[in-house]
Formats: C-alpha cells, structure tokens, sequence
C-alpha cells in the first residue's frame, strides 16, 4: 500500500502552507523556471525539467548582509540578521537535494557557517522525482538516482492523477499532517535513470595533472562565472563591508567564482592560478579529486546545468571521460 | 570542393608551411557547435560548417596577442577584427582570416534576426574568401525593437530595464564573451578603489550593464554572443543597437568595424569636431 494526493488536495496542501512558511518553488520568471517563494499555489510549474538555477540561493544567497552594524550615541551595535519565516522547498529533484547535503560537508563542519546551518535547520524539502533525464544528466554517475529519496523529507512521484508520497523524514511526515492522502496498491511508473559514467581513479587523476590537456581545454574556456553560479554545489563567496552612510554598515557576502581572473589573486598581487588552464584544472579538480578526499563525496551531483549552460560547451562528462579514457 | 573541405584544406596549409601555430575555427562538441583550436592539420578534422556557427570566435584573439594564428570568420566577425586592429590589440599581420561568405546563422532553429537584416555577406576584409555570397533578400533593419523603446515614457523605460537587469546574476559570461571587452580589469570588478561594489543587487546590476553599454558605443559589432550567452535571458542586444543607431545616426551612419579604412568616431579627436 503506499499513500498518494490528488492535484486538487496538493494545491489545497501548498496553499495551506504558504501561510507558515515561505514557499520556494519552481515557478516562471520571464522565460526561464526558478526556485523562487511563491504566493499561491497556481504559480508553480510542474512541468519544467530542469530549473536554470539551483535552490542553492536559498541556503547560500546571492547576496546576504552577515552583520548589520549600527552606530548611535550610545556605541556600535552588531546586528546578525536572522532567517524570517521557516522555508519549504517544493518541486526539489533528487539532485538538488543531494547538493544540500555534499555541501553540508564543507559548511557545517567546524567551524560550521552559522547562516547556511540556520537555513538547513529551518528548511523542508519536498521533492518530486524526475521521470526522466534531461539533456546533460548523469546524477548516477555521482551517486544519485532520479528518484532518489535519501537527501529530500519528503519524496513526490508522479502518478496518472496526482502522486505517489513518501514521507522520508520525522520533519517530512510532520509538514505532511494537514495534507488529505488516499491510498493505492499498484506503485508509481519507474523513472528512467541516466547511463552512469566511468568515473577515474583517483592515481588516475593525479597523474594527469600537468598534462597538456588541460591548456588546451581552456583555450575555449571564456573565464566567466556562469558555471559556478547555475551550480548547486559550488559555494565560492566574497565578502565585503559597505557603509550605506556614516551609521550604518552592512557586512555582504556574495556569490564568487574560482574563473575569476581575480579569485585567487592576493595581497601584494601575486596570483596562484594566473590563467584559465590553473583555474579550470582546479574547479575539475575540487570538485572530482580534493573534496572527496576531504569528505568522502564528490562536490558534483551531475544536475548537467553547467553541462547544458557553458557557452564555451566545457561538458564535466567529457571531461570525466578524457580523463579516465587510454 | 564543399565548403568545410575548403575550410579544412586552407588550415591544414597554413599549419602544415609553418604560417600560423593555431586555426581556430568551429568543431562539433557534445551538445552543439563549439570554438575549436588546432594545432596540428590532424586536429582540423574536427572543424565543421554550418548554420550553427553563430558564435564571433574573435574574442579568442585577444588571447593570443603577438602569436600567429588563423580564424575563421563571418563578416560581422571581420568587422570585430577591424575594431581590434583599430584598437592596436591586434596586429593585422599576424591575424590570417579564412573569410567566411555567409549563408546567415540559426539560433534555437530560427533564422537569426540580424542575419535576416544583414546586408554584408562577405567580409571587408580576409586573407581568403570561402564560400560563395548566397542570393536572398534582406530586409532593412527597421529598428522596430529599439522604436518601442524609445516609444515608452522615461518612467516605463526606467521600469522596463528595471525588471530586465534584476534577473541578472553578475556571471559576466556576456562580457567574457564579447571581443570587445579585453579590459585587463573591468571596472566592474576593479578592488582598489571600487567603483562597483560586490553585491549581487539591480543598483550593481544597471550600473554594471549601462557601463558596459557605453564602453561598447562605436565598438559593437552587433555579433549578438552577450545575448546568446546570458543564462537569464537579458535583451542586451535591445540596449547595443539603441546605442549603434545613436551612433550612426550622430556620426554619418558609422557602424563598427564595416569599412576597413575608416577610423571609430569615438576613439578620434579633431580640433573642429562640434563638442556639443
Ligand atoms: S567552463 Fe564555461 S561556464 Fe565555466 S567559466 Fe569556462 S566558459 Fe564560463
Ligand atoms: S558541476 Fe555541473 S553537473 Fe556537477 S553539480 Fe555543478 S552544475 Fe551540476
Ligand atoms: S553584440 Fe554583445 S558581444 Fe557582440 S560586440 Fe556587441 S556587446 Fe560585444
Ligand atoms: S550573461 Fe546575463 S546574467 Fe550573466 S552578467 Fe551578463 S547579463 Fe548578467
């Protein structure tokens, strides 16, 4: 027996919702599809694929002001601006869920980021399994599944009039009690899962490393931070303090990315990572090679946005392949 | 002899006598055309050519300043060589343009709008001309899109750009993309002193791209790549031809790079120009 919800009762569920926490959903913003709050229930789409951008903006903001400092006649006064409302994440795929928790890894390790703890903590994900891959998928490639419900709390999948629902976790089954579920025997379609890849190994890795290839590649590599910015994984940030005027000053982090001519550059002007080839062996490298051997994961899910996104058609799977082929 | 054969067989020459270390021309990646780079004449085996060569390759050259190399080229990417060369970044004689007559490009399997308004289907300039000019009938560009936009009141315009600009996400992919933005360090991203700050919000976002705009007046080539890269869909080319037809119609028609002999109005001084 498993437990289903209508379409009708999903929108009453979602509506219901939307008056205790902050609803993220994927919904259109001109023509693209984006995990943004929406207001009603109407607003999402259920037919989008996959969204340009991740979720990640929701955990790690574009932009987010970390202390708010006031000065009056009474001193300074440091302000840590907190999270609202409670967030849910509706329409999650088993990718993007499974980003959350690669970067759990390096943001709530000690010393752990208060601000991505906080949003973690406060966040529900209701997820809903992709019947199919997209163009540049390869999630099991990385350890993933279209349908996989380990990182999500909830785990929707698509059935003839509405979804097969699984609570996954104790926070799942709670958000879950106001919504009206029926029952059902027969089990939801299976989803089509992408061909896994062969990944290398990791003396495979090493000893490529100052291979010709990888000027090469970079040849066409433009150094823009597209590929960082759709990625839910890449979590590079800056951080600057700004004074709006002589009382108040606001500490900002925003997004950045490992292209950047700019991001390894240091004091004095030294720059460790001078040209694209050093700067896009590296992203390659973090995110196949040094963080799994930090955290025992991959910083990829295989959520194929760069894949599809590069202008440049710089594609993570060829390079994967490159690098274990010979 | 087809097209690509001839495009293949000139930089297999050109490499094989020593004449340039590099060709780079289109090749067939895993999702769709892409930049490719040879160095060897084996290597050109994986050029190809068709109506899916729509990006200005030109912007590589700017890594590859004082080497020999060769480019394929489109006459509206010519005409970006021509503003480099103009712009002493690139030396005419170390540049080898394989010129390209061209059929006119798709985008998302429609005909490109400024192919259908194009009216220069060979290149000002080239070391070789490949293929032969197609006969079709261009529509004038009538600037339609830019007389909508100038039909708004200020007001509606302000918002209009408002609404564009706040989907921007700062990725910079248009302007890595554009030949024309070689600036060591924009301005954008300049730390010391900082004109633009970090924050990824609309007041960075329309300063940013206002800028950028103005930086290019005279210099856009109307290549389109800004927009076929940006990942949020912003109408940068609305804001580029607004900029090209104040251009043209303030300097006796000028567009960038169309005429080899003819220096960019905005980068010359003449003592009775009218400075009003
Ligand atoms: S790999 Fe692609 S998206 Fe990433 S910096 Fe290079 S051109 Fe931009
Ligand atoms: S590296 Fe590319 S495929 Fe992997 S998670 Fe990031 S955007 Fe997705
Ligand atoms: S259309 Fe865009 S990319 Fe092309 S020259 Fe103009 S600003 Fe640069
Ligand atoms: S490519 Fe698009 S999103 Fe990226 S900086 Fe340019 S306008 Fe903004």
């Amino acid at each position: 027996m498993i437990q289903t919800i209508s379409r009708a009762s999903l929108t009453l569920w979602l509506d219901a919702l939307t008056r205790d926490y902050t609803v993220i959903a994927p919904r259109r913003v001109e023509n693209l599809v984006l995990y943004k709050p929406i207001s009603s229930a109407e607003e999402v789409v259920y037919d989008f694929g996959r969204t340009g951008l991740s979720a990640k903006e929701h955990f790690l903001p574009m932009m987010q002001s970390i202390v708010n400092i006031h000065k009056d006649q009474n001193g300074l006064i440091l302000e840590v601006p907190r999270l609202g409302r409670s967030q849910v994440i509706f329409g999650l795929r088993p990718c993007d869920a499974r980003a959350l928790r690669v970067l759990d890894a390096v943001m709530l390790s000690e010393p752990a980021d208060a601000y991505y703890g906080e949003r973690r903590k406060n966040t529900v994900t209701v997820g809903i399994a992709c019947k199919e891959p997209q163009e540049g998928c390869f999630c099991t490639s990385m350890g993933g599944a279209p349908d996989d419900e380990k990182d999500l709390d909830i785990l929707l999948v698509e059935m003839n009039d509405g979804y097969a629902v699984k609570a996954v976790t104790d926070g799942g089954r709670a958000l879950l009690a106001g919504a009206s579920l029926s029952e059902a025997d027969a089990p939801p379609p299976v989803s089509k899962a992408p061909e896994a890849l062969q990944l290398p190994t990791l003396e495979t890795w090493q000893g490529r490393f100052n291979e010709a290839y990888w000027a090469r590649l970079s040849d066409r590599c433009l150094g823009c931070r597209l590929c960082a910015y759709v990625c839910p994984t890449c979590y590079c940030f800056d951080v600057r303090d700004y004074a709006e005027n002589s009382s108040e000053i606001k500490r900002l982090r925003c997004w950045d990315s490992c292209q950047a001519s700019g991001c390894y550059r240091l004091a004095g002007g030294h720059n460790p990572r001078p040209t694209k080839r050093e700067r896009l062996r590296q992203r390659f490298y973090h995110k196949l090679v040094y963080y799994g051997q930090r955290f025992q994961v991959d910083l990829c899910v295989g959520c194929g946005r760069c894949v599809v996104q590069c202008p440049a058609n710089i594609d993570i799977r060829e390079i994967i392949a490159d690098v274990a082929g010979q | 002899m087809e097209v690509i054969d001839e495009i293949k067989a000139k930089a297999r020459a050109l490499l094989e006598n020593g004449q340039v270390e590099c060709v780079i021309g289109y090749g067939l990646g895993s999702l769709k055309v892409r930049p490719a780079f040879a160095y060897t004449p084996a290597e050109v085996e994986r050029f190809v050519w068709n109506s899916n060569c729509n990006q200005n390759l030109v912007n590589y050259l700017n890594d590859k300043k004082d080497r020999k190399v060769a480019i394929v080229a489109k006459p509206c990417d010519v005409r970006a060589i021509n503003v480099l060369i103009h712009e002493s970044q690139v030396k005419r004689e170390n540049v080898y343009i394989i010129g390209m007559a061209c059929p006119g490009m798709e985008w998302q399997g429609q005909p490109e709008a400024r192919c259908r308004h194009c009216d220069q289907r060979v290149p000002v300039m080239y070391d070789v001309l490949i293929g032969q000019a197609p006969n079709v009938s261009v529509t004038p560009d009538d600037y339609a899109d830019v007389a909508a936009l100038e039909a708004m009141s200020s007001e509606e315009r302000l918002a209009f750009w408002a609404r564009e600009f706040d989907r921007c996400i700062r990725c910079y992919a248009c302007r890595q993309a554009c030949f024309g933005c070689y600036c060591f360090e924009c301005v954008a991203e300049q730390l010391d002193p900082q004109w633009v700050g970090i924050a990824i919000d609309l007041p960075e976002k329309q300063l940013f791209h206002i800028m950028r705009a103005y930086h290019l007046a005279g210099r856009c080539v109307g290549c389109q790549e800004c927009e076929r890269v940006c990942p949020m869909g912003l109408p940068l080319s609305l804001l580029n031809r607004k900029i090209a037809k104040e251009v043209a119609e303030l300097f006796g028609g000028y567009r960038a790079g169309a005429d080899a002999a003819v220096a960019p109005p905005l980068a010359t001084f003449r003592k009775e120009d009218d400075l009003e």
